[in-house]
């Protein structure tokens, strides 16, 4: 599959239809929430348990995964790869920059959904827990989404 | 999606790790009025015109395949 033929709708609804636990992170949460950032990375989180499932909903889109899902749990992410690069989390739990120790079940439990369309909804963590995603690895290139995200919180609230 | 790397002294930059002590700062540092406004319009802007993530999502595709073409940067 080259990058002509990449259909994300079709991306999205295998994704969310696999049955398993994912939450959109990344700058396309920002994008689902409203805020008109510009990627070429899907970054997702799962549940340790569900990468059969997701694996298995986007092999028929061309995606191979990089790992098989026993070293992908060993390691904690992985990555999956057609003429797209998706960026798969799936640690239990992961620590901040700043030592605070986020868990996806704590995230999943929170989590807010936007709809897609079709029937299909995205789940993403809320707000907060994305600005805390965001620490995951903190960046430099993290600063500007963070401010964006603690911006629309507030602008929310008003 | 065509892809292609930053230089990589703008890389360094761009990647360069924040430490606990910056983190906390930026968490805590508060956002001015026009911040919050001006993104706010921003917000209403992209959802007015892109009522759906789907399209939203087709927006970014178009929006980003634009810069990559007008800069040969990928690392947005």
């Amino acid at each position: 599959m080259d990058a002509g033929e990449f259909d994300e709708d079709e991306f999205f609804r295998a994704v969310f239809a696999c049955g398993g636990r994912v939450l959109l992170i990344g700058r396309q949460a920002l994008i689902a929430l409203g805020l008109p950032v510009l990627t070429a990375d899907y970054d997702f989180w799962i549940a340790f348990e569900d990468v059969e499932r997701l694996n298995a909903s986007l092999e028929p889109l061309g995606f191979v995964p990089n790992r098989s899902p026993e070293e992908a749990r060993r390691t904690g992410r992985y990555v999956l790869e057609n003429s797209e690069h998706v960026d798969v989390l799936l640690a239990r739990s992961v620590p901040t920059v700043h030592g605070e120790q986020a868990a996806f079940e704590d995230m999943w439990t929170r989590r807010q959904t936007v709809p897609f369309g079709e029937g299909v909804d995205i789940a993403l963590p809320t707000i907060d827990d994305l600005i805390t995603t965001k620490l995951f690895g903190a960046r430099e290139r993290d600063k500007a989404d963070i401010a964006l995200l603690q911006a629309l919180k507030r602008g929310a609230s008003r | 999606m065509r892809r292609q790397e930053l230089g990589p002294g703008i890389a360094a930059l761009h990647n360069r790790e924040l430490s606990a002590d910056e983190a906390r700062r930026l968490l805590s540092s508060p956002l001015s009025e026009q911040e919050i406004e001006a993104t706010r319009e921003l917000v209403a802007w992209f959802m007015r015109r892109y009522p759906t993530a789907r399209e939203r999502f087709a927006y970014n595709r178009r929006a980003y395949a634009r810069a990559v073409a007008r800069t040969g940067i990928a690392s947005l």
